[in-house]
């Protein structure tokens, strides 16, 4: 934990904190969920809520009339869709920069965590896993890689070294060299932010979701999400296909009927989102 | 199956008439031909796709489908509106599209790229392997032979092709050089 720690703190460029998220989803998941206090908690940003109206009345939602604010989106589309544009808005502005360490290239992160998001919600809807807590685990199982980068910068070498002679999966080999992998920061970061505890699990265990105490089947969708975008060539850095779990999440999710080339599918025909998102957030 | 013919031509890009552009790229499940001897063709990254390039050196006429699925019998609505979704269903929609641009069957050189492959995965999670035979039995099936072709391994790789000399590199990243496919002839 202290090493996770120290870590995070020396790492001269933290990632802006998406503080609304957690505090939307716990808004969300109350029963007599209030409109008014979801609406205002939005409006409340007001960068935030030109972002999500311009995505809201983008070609892609098909909006024939625009909406002129957070409440008539709401009304129009309904909290799941206007979270995930939220989530989207603020997932942008963290992982759209580039990330030399791993060989990231601008806007590479952003694009392969919007394509997990999209196959963790169908995974998700398949599976019976909340929906929302699947997005907003996929848009952000890879934020630890934000903190990592600029130490990987001199190791990254030794860990593809070490991936490849000790026939290591990627975060396995971060881990011999740097003590610490992506996913266990990313975990650590969120729990700085106050994200939900099936969000911080999901994320630090999504390359071993077995290891997950209480929320192994969340981490077991994240996990094949991130495969599946992987497949897809939506993947990011160097050696990205060496991670592993991909077994013992299918071994968990038993109840899944979507085999993997029908969830690339799915995901390939949401990927129209995904590029509306991903466009929207560079700019 | 019956072929959406509108859609499936929005997927299909003849680039000698709808861009000044050099580099086109070719995005999942798009097919773009050209013969304009000034452009490259080149995929993004492939991960498991399959990246095919045909080329035909005495028209210099050529294209690229970047595929994502094996088989089109498993999702045959997805065909018909996009054909490069699968090998059976993109690999004739390529040939077709490259034949209207005055290019020979019996002349044209085929390679392909791609088709990575998780380690020690489930037999499901081998779509770059399951991909890599469809095409390889497409072509036997259809009389044709690859000139050579780059697949499987565990990194993500993009195909491209410059339709002046028909030159077919296999970029991955992180690697210095190119794997060249084909050094492609500057004789006119």
């Amino acid at each position: 934990m202290q090493r996770l720690d120290d870590y995070i703190n020396a790492a001269r460029h933290l990632p802006p904190a998406p503080h609304i998220l957690p505090q939307l989803l716990e808004l969300l998941e109350k029963e007599d969920a209030d409109s008014d206090e979801i609406v205002e908690l939005i409006t409340y940003d007001p960068a935030l809520t030109f972002g999500v109206l311009r995505l809201c009345n983008s070609a892609y939602l098909g909006a024939a009339l625009p909406a002129c604010d957070i409440q008539e989106a709401v009304t129009r589309l309904g909290f799941k869709p206007v979270f995930q544009l939220v989530a989207a808005v603020c997932g942008g502005k963290t992982l759209a920069p580039p990330q030399e360490g791993y060989s990231i290239e601008p806007g590479e992160l952003w694009r392969h965590s919007v394509a997990t998001a999209v196959c963790a919600q169908l995974i998700a809807k398949e599976c019976h896993i909340n929906e929302n807590l699947a997005f907003t685990a996929g848009l952000l199982h890879d934020i630890g890689k934000i903190i990592l980068s600029e130490f990987m910068e001199a190791s990254l070498p030794e860990v593809l070294n070490t991936a490849k002679n000790s026939r290591l999966s990627f975060p396995e080999s971060e881990k011999a060299v740097l003590g610490v992998d992506h996913a266990e920061i990313g975990g650590r970061l969120l729990a700085g932010w106050r994200f939900p505890p099936e969000i911080i699990e999901a994320v630090e265990h999504h390359h071993n979701p077995s290891a997950a105490i209480e929320h192994k089947k969340l981490a077991a969708c994240i996990c094949l999400s991130n495969t599946i975008t992987h497949c897809m060539g939506l993947g990011c850095g160097l050696h990205a296909f060496a991670t592993g779990g991909q077994e013992e999440s299918i071994a968990i999710l038993k109840t899944c009927p979507d085999t993997p080339q029908t969830l690339m599918l799915g995901t390939f025909r949401k990927l129209e989102l995904v590029e509306t998102l991903f466009t929207q957030a560079l700019r | 199956m019956s072929i959406d013919a509108d859609a499936v031509n929005s997927r299909i890009l003849n680039t000698d008439t709808h861009t000044t552009k050099t580099r086109i790229i070719i995005g999942i499940a798009e097919i773009a031909v050209s013969s304009d001897t000034l452009q490259t063709l080149a995929t993004g990254s492939l991960g498991s796709c399959l990246g095919i390039a045909v080329y035909d050196p005495i028209v210099k006429a050529g294209g690229i489908a970047h595929i994502l699925l094996p088989n089109s019998k498993t999702a045959p609505h997805a065909a018909r509106t996009n054909p490069a979704v699968f090998v059976d269903t993109g690999m004739t929609a390529l040939l077709n599209a490259v034949l209207s641009l005055n290019a020979q069957r019996h002349r044209l050189l085929l390679y392909f790229a791609g088709g990575a492959v998780i380690p020690g995965t489930h037999a499901d999670f081998n779509i770059g392997g399951h991909n890599t035979d469809a095409v390889n039995g497409w072509l036997r099936q259809n009389g044709l032979r690859p000139q050579s072709q780059h697949t499987g391994g565990i990194e993500s790789c993009s195909i491209q092709l410059r339709l002046n000399t028909g030159e077919v590199r296999v970029k991955i990243p992180g690697r210095e050089s190119d794997i060249r496919l084909c050094r492609g002839s500057t004789i006119t």
